[in-house]
């Protein structure tokens, strides 16, 4: 096999791998072990990928954030169990604490935390007091991860949709007018928290008129309009900051690209424009795209917690949000593990992607 | 430019993000990593000009009624007003009440007065946040840069395992789990919540403070006047605050006020998702929380929209005025 | 002042009919003009003003106005509150076929209705009813709870007599039993399975209800916390319309927790509900408005209202003194309050029971003191004196959500008008702020309940202590007052209708001295839905009677939706 169809076949590979992920994420109903699996596979994708040394580190972080997580808990003063269940008995106090692994120390305390998580038992506690069970809160996140990820990929579509014209536009006029407002346009837009642009899009669109709803998510199933009314305002609001990162990236990736000489070249042989866009100086700009894409994930699940707040859209954020006021300290604490979790691995994927993709590193790797 | 080995190939892209946009993104907590820019072509380019005047201006005048707050010529941030609950600003109607040009909040008290304590507030949180993030996180960063070796990379894993939780949920996790131990330390005060908030964002600027500091360190430290005064027989730690330190602090001040931008937004947030502090006190991202209802029903968008104002423009200022003495003090070295 | 409304029971015993005047003061509903003949099918979505964290085993449950509504869906009562033609509340059977006394109240014998049964097949017997009764009292094991053991002390024994039969027999009499059997809406019959497995009970509803979440057929019942509760129309319902109709007329109904009021409307104004409650002021006139122009049908009750009051810890400081209690009581400003917070749509209330209640007392022989700002200072430096305090400090206690938040903000300028007073807010959200009140954490607690029907309902609230010498915990006010101990417990079997007036009479003077709670107003209960929605006010009881809506209660069964 040759050297192209070979990277060709990775390419391949690891998108393959990734869409199963994602894939397993959605539609299954994530559990510990559906988790773990996920995992199991990502790990592949990087020994084969980026090498061993990779995979521990990634493990290492996993282990320590976990870890952090599982003891968050000891930072409540007194005794946690009275703010979880409040009006009860000192034995279902005690049951409780066992249960939490409070009396023990901080590793067999972690190894509690990591066997229920796995197993996928984490519950939300009743505060009625009259017994320390309730539901898992697992059931829960397979319905809210949906949402959260259909906003996060919505938001993105439409950034991508809109920055990357933008991008090229200011790119080929560089410098001109167009180019000047564009970008103030930008620095203005990166300086809007999303929540801001979510409230004056609330009211112009939805209060004032009637075009969107102010809250509340319709499922793609139940119906396809209004799902995409309801989620519409929400994605548009978190793509702002995404928008004007990804233009002006690119604008000064492509105003790079274009005094290259093969684009001179492209212009001697009469190609159009258009095509010299598109196709030759898109094309390397994207990798960069692709990154700062995937980089801003971080500062996108931050942005989703709020604006699911904002319009009351039933995924994480609003989850996480409703375990807070309930003041469900151990539900909390398996929701925060598993958007680390995901938050981690997903940069791994991002990171390995890239080194599967570019081809400087690619070069460089087949050299070295 | 030499080919600096970089710690994953994720680093460079943030570099490069960084240094296209060279502001932070979103309302997340992703200060920028490197202060770095790889040369000046296709970046917004903005010297000392009106615009940074006019940002200074803003901060200024921001900066005054803060200070001057309780001589304003308006009632008491949480006097109620009888008659003023909900009223329009600029409201000239018969039934307004004069001398309230930003109208009232939800119940009766004056706007301007909500917002210049609320000024005061989200201000001592954001910096107080850059204060305590740059005390552990510079610590850590100098010392990292500076010793390199083993040390190093325990400090740059341990900023890394923090930075591998999405900076948000972090500081939420940390709001609520900290607040009733500072409760128990300070008492069930208004002081309480503005601590917590300090320090759950506080932790959450270390790491990117962190490697920023570490970045700029190994730049300075690397420099031949570190390698003599070493010679000379100079302490490791004279060296460091002596000599290194204040090369660093320049390029820091750009960071800070990025940073503290940033924190200003994620105090908002931390409002919005019920970890902020409660009211009466006023913060900017409080009122914004109050008067939701009031702009999902019409009634009284003002409110929302003032405070949002309040924070886009300083934000705004704050980024232009970071942006520019960025500039200023080339760091183009400044690698991770 | 919302929060849970741990309402009591209902009230009326025998010849109970309401104090109302002349001009019929009780009943003080719009009832709604006829809306032609009901269709079948469709599905409501109904906004609550809150989750039930602790689920639905009845006899442990702690139900608020959200938790009582999806009882009275899936459950039956053995009574059910009807008008006695009088403006006033009478306790008439509905489950049941009979509820009466001997002559001096010392038994009760209940008989069921023949051929009912529960939503998973098995029968209402007298058994049942034993085992229910029982499960209330704290008899059966593993479906213990903290309230209803105290409610039901009275009941010495409870037997079967024969297959729809049961006695139950009391310790004292008990002359307002009916009432408590009530229980606004929280003593529903729940299925003998439904207790067989303690673990589950709380989500695993069986009941004899128009609506049921077992066994569904075709619908995708069941409740995901903080999101629905979706329940499927029982096509073997027992009850059936005026004319013969067999109710339900929906074929699925689903509960959605939406504290924040103002979403709630926003969910009715765009579609995402089509019915909702509300008891805020402020949100009525909107929808009162609303209704005007026919966007939404609107029912209002104020009939046997409860009562929106701060409630004052009382057994710790500052509030164990006296003068701190009445500076509070002459200083706050209710009247600004109802302006500012309820849009003026709700009454003064100076004591705890509404217009139509057995014991109303014309406000000025209630003794309440008129507000007096400069009283209210002499009182607030008697307590400085006497404690040694500079200031007054205590907690208020509120839910989290704006519209609670405004309010508390509120009474704090108020008070702070009245000297050196210094109230922090303490915020919990709707789930937890039971628990709270039940730990006493708090000096001042912004609290809704008492719904009204018969006074005697509303001893479990201020008792002082449990039977067995216990204190009372659910006496969240920690009120520990042998006079009033005495008057509740000499009406409760005081068969003279007149003798127990004047006894509850009495408790309302001795609150007005002691301030122990500062009652603000009467609550007005809104039911809306969209304009396509019908059958808001609920069907005529099953022998006739016309029922009346008490508190925050809306019977679901007749409600219908244009096809």
């Amino acid at each position: 096999m040759g050297d192209e169809a070979r990277h060709r076949l990775r390419v391949l590979a690891s998108v393959a791998i990734g869409l199963v992920g994602l894939v397993a994420l959605i539609v299954v109903a994530p559990t510990g072990l559906s988790v773990a699996v996920v995992a199991a596979l990502i790990a592949v994708a990087v020994v084969v990928f980026a090498g061993w040394r990779r995979l521990l580190q990634v493990v290492v972080v996993l282990v320590l954030v976990t870890f952090f997580v599982s003891v968050l808990i000891r930072l409540l003063p007194g005794d946690p169990t009275d703010a979880i269940l409040g009006f009860s008995t000192p034995e279902q106090r005690a049951d409780l604490r066992t249960e939490l692994g409070l009396d023990d120390n901080v590793f067999s305390q972690y190894w509690d935390f990591l066997n229920d998580f796995l197993r996928g038992e984490t519950n939300y506690y009743q505060s009625s007091g009259q017994r320390a069970e309730g539901t898992p809160v697992w059931d829960r996140l397979g319905s809210a991860l949906p949402v959260s990820l259909l906003l996060m990929l919505y938001a993105q579509v439409i950034a991508l949709a809109i920055s990357i014209p933008l991008g090229i536009l200011t790119a080929y006029r560089a410098g001109s007018r167009l180019d000047k407002s564009v970008n103030t346009g930008a620095f203005a837009l990166i300086a809007l928290p999303n929540f801001v642009l979510a409230y004056l899009l609330i009211y112009y669109l939805a209060v004032q008129n009637d075009f969107f709803p102010t809250q509340g998510y319709v499922p793609f199933g139940e119906n396809a309009t209004e799902h995409f009314k309801s989620l519409f305002l929400p994605a548009l609001s978190l793509s702002a900051g995404l928008i004007a990162a990804y233009m002006r990236l690119l604008r000064s990736d492509m105003i790079q690209t274009l005094q290259e000489d093969f684009i001179t070249m492209a212009r001697s042989k009469g190609l159009t424009t258009r095509r010299i866009l598109l196709r030759h100086a898109l094309r390397p700009s994207s990798f960069t795209l692709l990154t700062v894409a995937a980089i801003n994930l971080g500062a996108l699940v931050g942005g989703v917690v709020v604006i699911e707040v904002i319009f009351q859209l039933p995924g994480i954020g609003l989850l996480l949000f409703q375990a807070i006021n309930a003041k469900q300290y151990p539900a909390l604490q398996t929701m925060i593990a598993i958007i680390a979790i995901v938050y981690v691995l997903a940069n791994v994927v991002v990171d390995v992607l890239y080194s599967v993709l570019d081809p400087r590193i690619r070069h460089a790797r087949a050299a070295g | 430019m030499p080919e600096q080995p970089a710690d994953t190939l994720r680093e460079q892209a943030i570099a490069a993000d960084a240094a296209a946009t060279g502001l932070p993104v979103d309302a997340g907590l992703e200060v920028p990593i490197a202060a770095a820019e790889a040369g000046t072509e296709g970046v917004f380019k903005k010297r000392l000009g009106i615009g940074a005047w006019v940002a200074i201006a803003w901060l200024g005048l921001l900066l005054l009624l803060m200070v001057f707050a309780p001589l304003l010529p308006t009632p008491g941030p949480r006097e109620r007003v009888s008659g003023l609950a909900f009223q329009q600003p600029l409201c000239s109607a018969s039934d307004c009440i004069s001398g309230h040009p930003l109208g009232g909040d939800t119940i009766g008290r004056d706007m301007t007065a909500r917002l210049v304590y609320g000024a005061r507030n989200s201000l001592f949180i954001g910096v107080g946040a850059v204060v305590v993030g740059f005390l552990i996180g510079g610590f850590l960063g100098l010392v990292a840069g500076y010793y390199r070796g083993r040390l190093e990379s325990y400090i740059v894993g341990f900023l890394d395992v923090l930075l591998s939780v999405p900076a948000l949920i972090l500081a939420l996790s940390l709001a609520i789990f900290l607040q009733e131990r500072v409760q128990e330390i300070v008492g069930s005060n208004e002081m309480a919540g503005r601590l917590t908030l300090t320090f759950a964002l506080g932790i959450v600027a270390i790491p990117s403070i962190g490697r920023i500091t570490r970045a700029n360190t190994l730049v300075w430290a690397q420099r031949e006047f570190v390698t003599a005064a070493r010679a000379q027989g100079a302490k490791d730690s004279r060296i460091m605050f002596r000599e290194v330190l204040p090369n660093v602090v320049p390029a820091m001040a750009a960071i800070a006020l990025l940073a503290l931008a940033v924190l200003i937004i994620a105090e908002a947030a931390l409002s919005i998702l019920g970890a902020g502090i409660t009211p009466p006190a006023p913060t900017w991202g409080n009122i914004i929380v109050e008067g939701f209802d009031y702009l999902t029903n019409g009634r009284a968008p003002h409110i929302v929209f003032e405070a949002s104002g309040a924070i886009f423009l300083t934000v705004l200022a704050i980024n232009y005025l970071g942006d520019a003495i960025r500039e200023r003090f080339d760091v183009r070295e400044a690698r991770l | 002042m919302i929060a849970a409304a741990c309402g009591g029971s209902g009230g009326g015993g025998d010849g109970g009919g309401g104090a109302g005047g002349d001009d019929g003061g009780g009943a003080q509903f719009d009832e709604p003009a006829d809306e032609g003949t009901p269709t079948r099918g469709g599905k409501v979505t109904y906004g609550l003003e809150a989750e039930t964290g602790g689920g639905w085993c009845l006899p442990t449950a702690q139900l608020a106005a959200g938790g009582i509504e999806v009882a009275v869906s899936v459950y039956d009562t053995l009574v059910a509150p009807a008008s006695d033609g009088a403006g006033g509340v009478e306790y008439v059977p509905f489950l049941a076929e009979s509820v009466e006394p001997n002559d001096d109240y010392t038994q009760w014998t209940i008989t069921v209705r023949e051929g009912i049964t529960f939503h998973d097949g098995t029968p209402l017997n007298a058994e049942a009813v034993k085992l229910n009764l029982d499960a209330f009292r704290g008899e059966v094991p593993g479906v213990v709870g903290p309230l209803f053991p105290i409610v039901f002390a009275p009941i010495g024994s409870v037997d079967v007599v024969d297959d729809l039969t049961v006695t139950v027999t009391m310790n004292q009499p008990w002359v307002a039993f009916d009432a408590t059997l009530w229980g606004t809406g929280r003593i529903g019959m729940s299925a003998p399975a439904q207790f067989a497995n303690p673990d589950n009970c709380e989500s695993n509803l069986i009941g004899t209800g128009p609506f049921r979440i077992f066994n569904c057929e075709n619908v995708d019942c069941g409740w995901v916390i903080n999101d629905r509760f979706t329940a499927e129309a029982n096509p073997d319902y027992w009850r059936q319309d005026a004319d013969g109709e067999q109710l339900p007329y929906l074929d699925e109904i689903e509960f959605r927790p939406v504290p924040a009021v103002a979403q709630r409307v926003n969910g009715l104004v765009g579609g995402e509900l089509n019915a909702m409650h509300t008891s805020d002021g402020a949100t009525i006139a909107d929808l009162r408005v609303d209704a005007e122009s026919g966007e939404v049908n609107l029912l209002e009750s104020d009939f046997a209202a409860e009562i929106g009051y701060s409630m004052l810890q009382v057994a710790d400081p500052p509030f164990n003194n006296k003068n701190a209690r009445k500076a509070l009581q002459t200083g706050l400003d209710v009247e600004e309050l109802i302006e500012l917070t309820q849009a003026g749509v709700v009454k003064r209330a100076v004591q705890p029971f509404a217009e139509d209640n057995l014991a109303y007392l014309p406000p000025d022989e209630v003794g309440w003191p008129e507000r007096d700002l400069d009283q209210a200072r002499e009182y607030l430096d008697a307590y400085l004196q006497e404690t040694g305090e500079t200031e007054l400090a205590f907690t208020i206690l509120t839910t989290n959500d704006p519209v609670n938040l405004r309010l508390a903000q509120i009474v704090q300028d108020q008070l702070a008008q009245i000297g050196p007073i210094s109230a922090t807010i303490d915020q919990v959200d709707q789930t937890e702020i039971i628990n709270t009140a039940l730990g006493g954490e708090f000096g001042l607690n912004l609290w809704r309940n008492h719904p009204g029907g018969d006074p005697d309902t509303q001893r479990i609230w201020w008792y002082s202590t449990t039977p067995d010498g216990a204190a009372n915990f659910v006496n969240f006010g920690r009120i520990n007052d042998p006079e009033l101990d005495r008057l509740f417990e000499e009406a409760r079997s005081e068969p003279d209708p007149e003798a127990r007036k004047e006894l509850y009479q009495e408790v309302s003077k001795v609150f007005a001295e002691e301030a122990y709670n500062l009652w603000a107003w009467y609550t007005v209960w809104a039911f809306a839905a969209s304009d396509d929605v019908h059958g808001l006010f609920p069907p005529q009881l099953p022998d006739g009677q016309d029922p009346v809506i008490i508190a925050s209660v809306q019977p679901v069964a007749g409600l219908w939706i244009d096809q």
